[in-house]
């Protein structure tokens, strides 16, 4: 049994009308073919089946809810294809805070670490202390006025009130930790990405110095320095004006 | 395609992202370290309040001046050998930058420059300005007198520059004040109260800082912004009725002494103090009631304030052995049993002619208390004299090694005879230099290639004249070189022999903007 015969003549069948004739090749294959035969008996009697029905009439309204329907099904298709659109842009969106969140940790990381020192600035921590809060809490060091401080007792008027005074002391280094809510802050944010130019295109101070001996050498000052450390005199103590232990 | 190739994009900025933020917090199966001082979680840049009382301070100096500061630092200076070519005398060669406090008037600044005392010495009575020649030499040519108000420029919050006005330094706290020619763009924080200072309390600390530079900047300009490091406060000293004297901040990234004269505030960014000196890790902090008496007093007098002046050095008694006691007159077994139940200041030595000296105190004699009032550490005695200030009478009770009772001493305080420059005092004051000083002059010898610049063969340049001094009145500027006095070469060394025993004014022949001046400079009364 050839199929692609079989195929075209059950086409012609189905195309055909009732009461058209088959042609002449068709109905040689029919004779041949039990199967085709069977499906065109069937084929016939729906047809005459179906012929055989009354018209039916359509409901009065019957154009305007087809076209309801039509409408309907139309948006439906037009959302699922808005929903895709959506779906895309918010996976996007996604993607976007996800590479803003990454680029402000990056930069955050980077904002933490120290800028590179110059001579003469603030940057310029020849003695970098860096102190781990949490260790630099677990012993803390207490003055050497108040570690000779012992809790003796004493019986006179004086020696209480003394007493209680070293108490308020000792008392307010250990009161309880200031609430830290740097959320509830009502203060305007500061921003971290102002910077100010200053004019720094004046010459440096260079000048070479004799000593009265023959020898000479040069000093040299940078132009700009930062913080409260002198420039010629950077082991002098800060506060020249109040040392400690000078009265 | 297109969302496969974000989902990868996606999923590497997500490793990304975990790996960077798994640096920062600690893992939540460690423990947390139990102390009584808590560790303060550092604020966030977004979250950080703004502080508009906190600005930049510029102080400019001239070449004159970059000269007074390297006679008075420890280099030993003899003479100048030689200058660059682009050296100009009265040009800013030097700028220091440094955090300034702005008040809650919104135009008093206080700022802890390094370098103030290179502006004035104590008192300090503006001189009248000397017109500038109308066609100056470039190497003359300055902005106006040396002593006009220090080259001070103040940048804001917000980038605005003003140009501020010097009024004085406080002695006591070292505190400079400044007056703005203008108004700050955002209003001042308050300064916060020091009763609410506490320990373990958030502490931010700022403080201008060089930024990296721009892309697209030009030369010659360096950016400058404000820099944050932030601790806690780890001890509060008070002193008498609940006031805090000093406190003292740590837990800092890093801490230096280029941090002192920055601005401690706390986490709502009003002012709590500024840092006043930095020892190890600590920053010790002079707070905001501080801050504001140096401020009154200042503005008060309009000038500068000398720091009183006791004339004792010493120490907490805490800080003695028993043993070292012995050297001051103490049993070592009472003072043992002494600094069991006291505090006070034990003096270590007496200024001759001091106001201590004048109320026989001596070296041993314990300081327990000043007005009735315990005196629990150095820095609490610091704030009482401070508190007190200069021409002040006070009474102390004293604990002396060879009398078991306590006596009352009476010191009328007076102001501090140093000059700002603490230095000065031992250099200036050689045989070399000494008639010059008592002159009021401050001179710094040149040698020939560079007296050229100044059209002279060599001699003796003029860094300072200090007003009301006879060289002063005589009409000596600073930027004359001194070539001769009396006929003897300025070279160097120059003695009382140059007076003798006359009295007729001595003539100083002097090169000024490479024209020669004779200037007849009276003799300086005799200084005890």
């Amino acid at each position: 049994m050839n199929h692609t015969i079989c195929n075209q003549v059950r086409f012609e069948i189905d195309e055909k009308d009732l009461t058209a004739a088959l042609s002449t090749s068709a109905m040689e294959h029919l004779r041949d073919c039990s199967e085709c035969q069977e499906f065109q008996n069937k084929e016939t009697r729906l047809r005459q089946i179906v012929g055989s029905l009354e018209p039916v009439n359509a409901p009065a309204d019957f154009d305007f809810r087809l076209r309801a329907r039509l409408a309907n099904d139309r948006s439906v298709a037009s959302y699922r294809s808005m929903s895709a659109v959506r779906v895309w842009r918010m996976r996007s969106a996604a993607v976007a805070a996800m590479l803003l969140i990454f680029a402000a940790t990056v930069y955050m990381i980077r904002q933490n670490q120290p800028v590179p020192s110059t001579p003469g600035s603030t940057e310029t921590t020849t003695a970098r202390n860096d102190t781990e809060p949490a260790k630099a809490t677990q012993s803390p060091t207490a003055p050497p006025e108040l570690a000779v401080i012992p809790n003796a007792g004493s019986e006179s008027t004086a020696e209480v009130k003394k007493s209680t005074q070293r108490r308020q002391v000792i008392a307010a280094t250990k009161r309880p930790a200031g609430v830290w809510e740097p959320a509830n802050t009502p203060a305007p944010v500061v921003s971290i990405d102002q910077t100010f130019p200053i004019d720094v295109s004046q010459p440096s101070f260079k000048v070479s110095l004799d000593d009265g001996r023959g020898s000479s050498r040069t000093i040299s000052v940078p132009t700009v320095s930062f913080g409260s450390r002198r420039v010629l005199t950077p082991t002098m103590a800060s506060n020249q004006l109040a040392p400690k232990g000078d009265w | 395609m297109i969302f496969k190739s974000f989902s990868f994009v996606a999923l590497i900025v997500v490793v990304g992202c975990s790996s960077a933020l798994g640096q920062t917090p600690a893992s939540p199966r460690e423990p947390k370290p139990v102390s009584p001082v808590s560790p303060i979680p550092p604020v966030s840049p977004q979250n950080r309040a703004a502080t508009p009382q906190v600005v930049t301070v510029l102080h400019r100096l001239n070449g004159l001046k970059m000269f007074r500061l390297l006679l008075h630092s420890e280099q030993g200076v003899e003479g100048i050998a030689n200058l660059d070519n682009t050296f100009t005398l009265m040009d800013d060669v030097h700028t220091n930058v440094i955090a300034g406090l702005a008040l809650e008037d919104g135009q008093t600044i206080a700022a802890r420059l390094p370098e103030v005392d290179v502006e004035f010495t104590f008192p300090v009575p503006p001189p009248p300005r000397t017109p500038t020649p109308s066609a100056p030499d470039p190497f003359f040519s300055y902005r106006g007198s040396l002593f006009q108000s220090p080259d001070l420029t103040v940048i804001d919050s917000e980038g605005k520059k003003m140009l501020a006005q010097f009024v004085g330094v406080d002695g006591a706290t070292g505190l400079s004040i400044l007056k703005l020619n203008g108004k700050l763009t955002a209003p001042a924080q308050p300064m916060r109260d020091d009763n609410a200072i506490d320990v373990g309390a958030g502490v931010r600390l700022l403080g201008p800082e060089q930024a990296p530079p721009r892309r697209f900047s030009g030369g010659g300009s360096l950016f400058v912004r404000m820099g944050e490091s932030q601790g806690t406060v780890s001890f509060v000293t008070f002193a008498g009725k609940g006031r805090v004297a000093r406190f003292k901040a740590r837990g800092f990234r890093s801490l230096s002494s280029a941090n002192v004269g920055g601005v401690a505030v706390n986490a709502r960014g009003e002012t709590l103090g500024i840092v006043d000196s930095v020892e190890g890790t600590e920053a010790s902090i002079l707070p905001a009631s501080s801050i504001r008496g140096a401020a009154k007093r200042v503005l008060a007098r309009q000038a500068s304030v000398p720091k009183p002046w006791l004339g004792v050095k010493g120490n907490p008694v805490g800080f003695f052995e028993p043993s070292q006691m012995q050297q001051f007159g103490w049993e070592a077994a009472r003072f043992n049993n002494f600094v069991q139940h006291h505090w006070g200041i034990l003096v270590t030595s007496i200024a001759p002619n001091s106001p201590a000296a004048l109320a026989e105190l001596k070296a041993g004699d314990v300081i327990l208390k000043m007005n009735n009032e315990a005196i629990q550490s150095a820095e609490v005695f610091s704030w009482m004299l401070e508190e007190a200030g200069p021409s002040s009478n006070v009474e102390f009770t004293v604990a002396r090694p060879e009398n078991k009772a306590e006596e009352l001493v009476k010191v009328a305080l007076t102001a501090s005879p140093k000059k700002t420059m603490a230095v000065a005092t031992t250099k200036l004051t050689g045989p070399k230099n000494r008639w010059l000083v008592n002159q009021g002059l401050e001179v710094i010898a040149l040698r020939r290639l560079v007296a050229e610049r100044w059209g002279s063969s060599s001699g003796l340049l003029i860094v300072y004249v200090e007003p009301g001094s006879t060289a002063f009145e005589a009409g000596l500027q600073p930027g004359d070189v001194i070539e001769s006095i009396n006929g003897n070469p300025a070279l160097g060394p120059i003695s009382d022999v140059v007076f003798g025993n006359s009295t007729t004014p001595a003539k100083f022949e002097v090169v000024r903007k490479k024209q020669k001046v004779v200037v007849s400079v009276a003799k300086p009364a005799k200084k005890n």
